[in-house]
């Protein structure tokens, strides 16, 4: 029987498993790396074991330390959760060779869907419908255009030995097609250490239905109903569901026996998600993932298990303890992912400390690897939590779920709550009339701003709560005090401005102006040319109230002497407060450096000292939080100096190249 | 119960009228402060920002304080209307605002004014600041960019104390008190004005804006025949390169800004209040009534007692001695919760008034409790009766008490204030901590009336003797000039531009002005009193 869990990962992930190994009285210990060493897994889950450097490849990674870690704490299982080592078969295999528990798919199991080609042959060998394209991997770039050409367009490519959406390209004309083939072939081996590539029928407008299925390693195979992902960004899952209520009866019993059928044929051990594509009344095998999903809390929510219980329980050899008579599905849950990520500049990942945090909880599940105070850093996925609502229908889901994401503050940090909010609000998606392509379709006419209506009213509590840092309503310093503002212009006929401040948030712009401020801590102040009267007064915490004329808005909100973020009226702003004076010195880099635009590796240098650059030409190309950034001459001129080499980790706004500007003469 | 209850009737005539005129009063103060603010001519100041890219000297205030402090401006409307043409503040701007929580004084050259060169009015407005600012131990923080001193004005400006000069004397003496003396060059400065920032402890120099020489490249290919550009003869870089003049070098004018604010920071513990401070209490009745209360025919007295119960905490006054010498109201009261001894006049100055304050004082200065001087008196009782009784004897005490006296002293002229009162509630001369006065406030040797009538009964005497006579229109036209002359003088604003006065308030204002006085004065050390001998 297992006693003792090593916890093989990090963030929500690594908690919520601790959450079950505590119900069932099992030992949870952790491991961390570097950068995490203050990270909540570590603080929560309390017995954790150093594996290393910052880089997943020297920690997380390494099925060395992670085996040693665990043999070292005497642990008699790992779990792997997702991403990271969970689909690795070497790592379950060299586990069992030490006597430990892999809790998870056997080593062959994992290979036999690691690899997609495989995956499609098992699949076709089960008689389940597969996509149409290439029979196996191709690694002939030339072999590759040829199957491309054979096809109908648009074709997908896809790295034979990827996963969860990276190495995908797809191509719907054949113009560009040798360098979309290399650059898919680049993004293969750098990612997965394979070049290989799948060719497959693009299936556009196609719903993404998958099947969560338990295996007892015996040939024992249940599902525990399907989920809706549908809603993906670039081939990542934004919004996931369940049940799938657009399914006739008729194909979702097809989808879960199919699913099944595979997982049998197998001997399937472990949970897994068996995943299809659903176009009308068609559908198509796309991969199993042999693992525990990001997204698995919607499938305990209708069906009432806990996922990671099953899996200990049939790690420990005592089989799924259920039929599938046994298992039914009640009501719906919906989960959306909250990313440190910027909407508004392509969704780039955000680094930085995550300065207050705070979430709902009525009918609402969270799933958070961060607290206030975090940092969240480009070493690693940048889902800082999951939000799941549940309800006795998919509209009340839906329903509590905007109301959750409304609550949700989250200052500090870039983040996509407010994408998610307009996304949920969508009339297709209030309507569950979403296909793959939905989101992507929907982002060109996203909009970040905040809604004009209120925008003013929050520009003004921002405003107040700035100049209420330094102001204070009871103190005999009537230098502070609110009452004394500034008493040359004290209700003045003029309505002389005596003090003023510019709010900035992205390209938007208030000039603020203050009036007055009387002795009840109320300020009249200009919000561009608006004229506002407020009283804010603290309730608790980051929590106050704002009471202006005719309206009262609770808001949250902290504050420093150059940022301020307000969370109010569902809506969150971060203001950049201008003028504002430096406290330090010495921060002015010349003109023409160009910086990193965040924390990452440097994976390209492309220009050498003394190459003459044009303004928008690639400079330096690196790879942060998974994505590829390409750094770019903000001016034409000659590279003077080149501050890093590839393979250097460089920090969020490091100078990387220096462009001396010619001169027109 | 010492709650001053209210007697004033909002629905009268009188009332309205008074504040009617009165509005008309704050209104122009409004008017005249806004012109004040502005500065040089819009051409000075388009070239400031636009072609020199600077910032206006307002606005480098208003960076260089903590955000939504209040700026106690001295000396806002010195120079206003002098014949010699500056602008209203004579090119400097000087008060008192919060760095980093502590008090210093801010005096900023205003470049769009002739250059920020000093004026005879520019020399005293910048050596009252100093004045202010040694007595209160407060650090001078210098916004530098002024061109020296203006020349054709140089009889008013170089020889003697009190000018130009005096401003090295007093930066030196401050800096031996140990008063921080911190510079920060932000545009060109020469000679005189180069060496303001030279005598300072610290010097920040703004890179490619500030300039320091003693004199610049014209001066010195006049004098010398050497050419020279302005970067090696007095950049910022070669001030902190070589020179050593300037101690950091800042690349912007934000930048400058946070070295001096970092300065001021570290200037060590921040002084602490020596007085309990109580929690503010308003007054019970509005603060905008004294614009009814104050009369506007100057002949009609005005009810001080009223405006006394409008500016004082709660409208609670402990009186002292209320039976004995009522036309000096004496007695203890709090502004904001700062305790404080106020003397204000309800009418002529009797002996029994001279020596009840006189006593008053001397309470006062025993508990260390600073005075407040409401100053409304047509003077010192005159006639047989009161030179019998040794008005002069108990003038002279209450005098002597009052300039003895080192706690902190403030006056505030609310009506008309006369001759040996203007003096005996501590005007100017006996150097009170600040001068302030109200738009209603006027100050003379006499009333326009009085001088006018004392003239003509001269004139009369002197065509007596000649035997000759004059109808009452002559006498009405003899007197007129005079009568005019004396009304623009004794004018609030006429005083307040030769800096007699330090500022001209809005009555609604006071309480805000003598709270932040007060606290400042609280932050600095208690000086015993020694007065001189009283005689009996």
């Amino acid at each position: 029987m297992i006693k003792r869990i090593l916890i093989a990962n990090r963030g929500e992930i690594a908690c919520r498993i601790a959450r079950t190994c505590q119900t069932l009285g099992i030992d949870a210990v952790a491991v961390y790396s570097d950068a995490d060493k203050q990270s909540r897994h570590v603080r929560e889950i309390g017995h954790a074991v150093a594996i290393g450097g910052s880089n997943a490849a020297e920690s997380y990674l390494n099925i060395n330390k992670i085996i040693n870690a665990a043999k070292d704490t005497h642990c008699d299982a790992v779990h792997p959760g997702y991403g990271f080592l969970s689909e690795n078969p070497d790592f379950a295999e060299a586990l069992e060779r030490e006597g430990l528990i892999f809790i998870g798919p056997k080593a062959d199991s994992l290979r036999r869907f690691g690899d997609k080609s495989a995956a499609k042959r098992e699949a076709t060998k089960a008689s389940v419908p597969v996509i149409p394209g290439s029979d196996g991997k191709l690694s002939d770039p030339t072999a590759i255009a040829d199957v491309v050409k054979s096809m109908t367009l648009p074709v997908m490519l896809k790295a034979a030995a990827g996963g969860g959406g990276k190495g995908m390209r797809i191509i719907k004309d054949t113009s560009n097609i040798d360098a979309d083939i290399n650059a898919a072939m680049s993004e293969a081996l750098r990612s997965f250490s394979d070049d290989a590539l799948l060719v497959e029928q693009c299936i556009v407008n196609a719903r993404h239905v998958e099947v969560q299925i338990a295996g007892d390693g015996e040939g024992h195979v249940i599902h525990l109903f399907e989920r809706e992902c549908s809603l993906q960004r670039r081939h990542q899952k934004v919004v996931e569901e369940a049940p799938a209520i657009f399914l006739e009866p008729s194909l979702r019993e097809k989808l879960l026996a199919d699913a099944c059928r595979l997982g049998q044929q197998v001997k399937y051990r472990g949970l897994g998600t068996v995943e299809f594509l659903v176009l009308g009344n068609d559908y198509y095998f796309l991969e199993v993932n042999p693992r525990l999903q990001v997204e698995h809390p919607v499938t305990e929510s209708i069906t009432g298990l806990d996922l990671v219980e099953l899996q200990i329980r049939i790690a420990n050899g005592l089989g799924l303890g259920l039929n599938q008579a046994d298992i039914t599905a009640t009501g719906h849950a919906i989960e959306v992912r909250l990313y440190a990520e910027s909407p508004e500049h392509n969704f780039m990942p955000a680094t930085g400390t995550i300065k207050h945090v705070e979430f709902p909880t009525k009918h609402l599940r969270i799933e958070s690897g961060i607290d206030s105070g975090d940092q969240v850093s480009s070493y690693y996925d940048p889902m800082i939590a999951k939000l799941i609502s549940s309800g006795a229908n998919r509209q009340q889901a839906l329903e509590r779920l905007q109301k959750g994401l409304a609550e949700t503050v989250l200052f500090g940090i870039d983040n996509n709550r407010n994408f998610l909010q307009q996304l949920l609000g969508q009339a297709d998606v209030v309507a569950d009339m979403i296909d793959t392509g939905f989101l992507d379709r929907w982002l060109d006419s996203y909009n970040d701003k905040a809604l004009a209506t209120h925008a003013n009213k929050q520009a003004a509590m921002a405003a107040v709560l700035w100049l209420n840092q330094y102001r204070q309503a009871t103190s005999t310093n009537p230098w502070q005090r609110n009452g004394l503002f500034n008493y040359w212009t004290l209700s003045s006929p003029n309505d002389t401005p005596v003090y003023s401040l510019d709010l900035q948030q992205n390209d938007e712009h208030w000039h603020i102006a203050f009036i007055t401020a009387d002795e009840q801590n109320r300020v009249t102040l200009m919000v561009n040319e608006t004229r506002m009267s407020l009283r804010l007064s603290k309730t608790s915490n980051h929590a106050y109230l704002a009471e202006f004329d005719d309206e009262r808005l609770p808001l949250t909100g902290i504050v420093n002497s150059t940022h301020v973020d307000i969370h109010a009226l569902s809506q969150q702003n971060h203001y950049q407060v201008v003028p504002v004076i430096r406290d330090k010195h010495g921060e002015i880099e010349g003109e023409n450096s160009v910086n990193a635009p965040m924390m990452g590796e440097i994976i390209n240098v492309v220009v050498k000292e003394g190459d003459q650059v044009e303004e928008g030409d690639l400079l330096i190309v690196m790879e942060s939080m998974k994505m590829q950034l390409q750094i770019e001459a903000v001016s034409s001129g000659v590279v003077s100096k080149i501050h890093c080499q590839v393979g250097d980790n460089v920090a969020r706004g490091a100078v990387v190249v220096d462009v001396n500007s010619v001169k027109d003469e | 119960m010492p709650i001053i209850h209210s007697t004033v009737h909002h629905q009268s005539e009188e009332f309205s009228a008074n504040r009617d005129v009165y509005l008309q009063r704050i209104s122009d103060l409004h008017e005249r402060r806004k012109r004040a603010h502005l500065g040089g001519p819009d051409k000075a100041r388009k070239r400031h920002t636009e072609h020199r890219q600077q910032i206006l000297p307002r606005d480098r205030i208003h960076l260089i304080l903590d955000p939504g402090s209040p700026f106690l401006e001295l000396g806002e409307l010195a120079g206003d209307g002098l014949p010699e043409g500056t602008a209203a503040g004579a090119s400097l701007i000087t008060g008192v605002g919060v760095i980093h929580g502590r008090q210093c004084m801010i005096i900023a050259n205003d470049a769009t004014v002739k250059g920020g060169t000093y004026y005879p009015m520019t020399c005293k407005k910048h050596v009252r600041a100093q004045t202010f600012a040694i007595q209160h131990r407060l650090p001078c923080i210098t916004m530098v960019q002024s061109g020296g001193a203006f020349l054709p004005e140089q009889e008013g400006i170089f020889p003697d104390e009190g000018m130009f000069g005096s401003i090295f004397v007093n930066q030196i003496e401050m800096s031996a008190q140990g008063i921080p003396q911190i510079a920060i060059v932000m545009g060109s400065s020469t000679a005189g004005g180069a060496y303001i920032p030279a005598l300072c402890d610290e010097v920040v120099i703004i890179k490619n804006k500030g300039f320091m020489y003693l004199g610049g490249p014209q001066l010195v290919e006049a004098a010398t025949g050497e050419k020279v550009g302005h970067d090696e003869l007095g950049g910022a870089e070669m001030h902190c390169r070589d020179s050593g003049v300037s101690d950091y070098l800042a690349e912007d004018d934000a930048h400058g800004i946070s070295i001096v604010r970092d300065i001021v920071r570290n200037l060590g513990n921040l002084p602490t209040q020596r007085w309990d401070v109580a929690e503010s209490i308003p007054p019970l009745y509005p603060i905008e009534d004294i614009y009814g209360i104050i009369n506007h025919d100057t002949k009609v007295p005005t009810a001080n007692r009223q405006i006394l119960a409008r500016l004082i905490d709660g409208s609670l006054f402990d009186e002292f001695k209320a039976n004995y010498g009522s036309t000096l109201m004496c007695g203890f009261a709090k502004i904001h919760g700062f305790e404080i001894g106020i003397l204000a006049n309800d009418g002529v100055m009797f002996s029994e008034s001279a020596k009840k304050g006189a006593h008053f004082i001397n309470l006062c200065c025993q508990r260390d409790i600073p005075l407040l001087f409401m100053a409304d008196v047509p003077g010192f009782m005159v006639g047989e009766e009161a030179e019998r009784g040794g008005i002069a004897k108990d003038g002279a005490k209450f005098i002597t008490a009052m300039s003895s006296a080192k706690v902190p002293k403030y006056t505030l002229i609310t009506g008309g204030s006369y001759g040996a009162g203007y003096l005996a509630m501590c005007g100017r001369p006996f150097k009170p901590n600040a001068m302030l006065a109200w738009p209603s406030g006027r100050s003379g040797i006499m009333g326009p009336e009085q001088v006018a009538n004392t003239l003509a009964t001269v004139r009369e005497d002197i065509l007596k003797r000649e035997g000759k006579s004059w109808t009452e229109d002559e006498r009405e036209a003899f007197k007129k000039p005079h009568r005019e002359r004396f009304e623009k003088s004794e004018d609030a604003y006429n005083f307040a531009s030769k800096l007699w006065y330090d500022a001209v308030i809005d009555p609604i204002e006071t309480r805000e002005v003598l709270a932040l006085l007060l606290d400042v004065a609280g932050r600095s050390p208690k000086v015993d009193t020694k007065f001189g001998v009283f005689r009996q």
